[in-house]
């Protein structure tokens, strides 16, 4: 697999560790600005080839090595810059693009751009603030990078929920599984969910909305 | 695109963009007065993390728009640089988006200096007098470090042009110090910079404890640079600013040592 990934900061590190783990003998060429970064990403990477690259100059580069490049990642510190390569890659049929959001808020700019695969770490921070904090949640494990659904865990918290959920899940007829209170796995029978239990459903996003508005006044 | 039209003039495409937060206000006209100007192709809104309707009427108007990266206070230098990436225009045009009285002419002025030549960034000031940060802060701090710089009336101002280009040769100060560390940066470069008379500026008023903040930060980024560019001793800045308190000067990692 041959990779660019684009910027040498933070969210570039986890980007190009992962990379290297999923494919070690696959090739990463990371693009950055400034030369007392490259310097450092060569010591830190030294799997990599890190290249230094003005500003107006990646496009270029990139549709002049598009049919060498199978992953392009734009990972750098301004969000501006990673709509702006992620649309130029896609243009150039980049066989998949994935741009790392520094701003959480960006996320509907970039799909209203057409760039699907979109990382975006602030995400968890919502979904965890929301399971410890509120009462009752739905709370997003995984999201499907290409559908719009994923893996939900909703907290059964007293009877009227339980029976919101198993109704949901039988009318729907959905995958799910429980875990209680003490981290046992329970099989997945609709009788067998109690209250405290966690129960994780794989469904889309629709669904869980219309679950949702069903228990809380007004949706959540 | 850049294309030789009659004799020596140069047209170019220009880009304006407007840093702007809870702007509904304004929004709309300042799009579309932007439009109005000639040789603009494209207005970006980069937006501080609104709360209002700012974004849904820029979209509505043709911007185009981006959430400024970091949502840091304040994060003027952020949207600046977003906007300045984000732009495809020969031209970068940075405006406040609540200038009362914004008008095509106005952005115009700033821009037909780099379109006839005769300058690569253009700093605008207004015929108002200078603020209060400007004389007490940046103009004396000029003055000592930079004097070449000191004939700027209104090193500060935050309307700006210049060639896209040359935007990316510099950093961007996050906070307030963004304008001036631009200023100072660029004539480091050897930019060609002119101050141009925009006329008058009818425009909001900070109030007093509003500017300490941005007096600091203006301040920090003048010294900053004179430490850098060996204007002042490294290791005496350092001794006397711990008293001041927590600085940070940036020059961790920098190489400036």
């Amino acid at each position: 697999m041959r990779s660019i990934v684009i910027g040498g900061g933070h969210s570039a590190y986890f980007v190009i560790t992962t990379l290297r783990e999923i494919d070690p003998k696959g090739r990463i060429i990371i693009i950055e600005f400034t030369s007392e970064k490259i310097e450092m990403l060569k010591k830190t990477f030294p799997y990599a080839e890190a290249i230094q690259q003005s500003v107006d100059r990646v496009e270029e580069y990139i549709a002049e090595n598009r049919s060498l490049i199978d992953v392009l990642v734009s990972a750098t510190d301004s969000d501006a810059l990673n709509l702006r390569y992620a649309k130029h890659s896609i243009k150039n049929e980049i066989p998949m693009v994935i741009a790392v959001l520094n701003n959480p808020l960006n996320e509907p700019i970039f799909i209203k751009e057409n760039i699907r695969c979109l990382i975006n770490p602030y995400k968890m921070i919502t979904s965890k603030v929301k399971e410890i904090v509120n009462k009752f949640s739905v709370n997003t494990v995984y999201e499907f990078s290409r559908i719009n659904g994923g893996i939900y865990a909703l907290k059964i918290e007293d009877t009227r929920i339980l029976r919101k959920v198993q109704s949901f899940i039988l009318k729907k007829n959905l995958p799910f599984f429980t875990i209680s209170v003490d981290g046992k796995v329970r099989a997945s029978s609709i009788k067998n969910i109690e209250i405290g239990d966690v129960v994780y459903v794989v469904c889309v996003d629709k669904n869980i909305r219309d679950l949702l508005e069903k228990i809380v006044e007004g949706g959540k | 695109m850049i294309s030789l039209l009659h004799g020596f003039r140069i047209f170019m495409d220009v880009t304006v963009v407007f840093p702007s937060r809870n702007r509904e206000k304004y929004v709309a006209r300042a799009v579309r007065t932007a439009f109005k100007a000639k040789h603009v192709h494209e207005v970006i809104i980069v937006d501080g993390g609104s709360s209002d309707n700012t974004v849904n009427i820029a979209l509505k108007e043709g911007a185009k728009v981006i959430i400024q990266s970091n949502l840091v206070y304040p994060g003027k230098g952020v949207a600046m640089r977003d906007g300045a990436y984000l732009s495809s225009g020969d031209i970068v045009v940075f405006v406040d988006i609540d200038i009362a009285n914004l008008t095509s002419q106005f952005i115009e002025k700033l821009y037909m200096p780099i379109m006839r030549g005769e300058a690569e960034f253009v700093k605008g000031c207004f015929e108002r007098a200078a603020g209060r940060v400007t004389e007490l802060v940046a103009k004396p701090l000029l003055r000592m470090f930079y004097p070449e710089l000191a004939k700027f009336k209104q090193p500060l101002s935050g309307e700006i042009a210049g060639l896209r280009k040359i935007f990316y040769q510099v950093e961007f100060e996050n906070g307030w110090g963004v304008d001036v560390g631009l200023l100072i940066d660029l004539y480091n470069k050897g930019v060609k910079i002119i101050e141009e008379d925009l006329g008058f500026k009818e425009h909001e008023m900070k109030p007093l404890h509003a500017l300490t903040d941005m007096a600091y930060q203006v301040a920090e980024a003048i010294l900053k640079r004179a430490i850098r560019d060996r204007k002042i001793d490294e290791s005496w800045a350092k001794r006397y600013l711990s008293t001041v308190g927590e600085i940070d000067l940036g020059m961790e990692g920098k190489g400036y040592a």
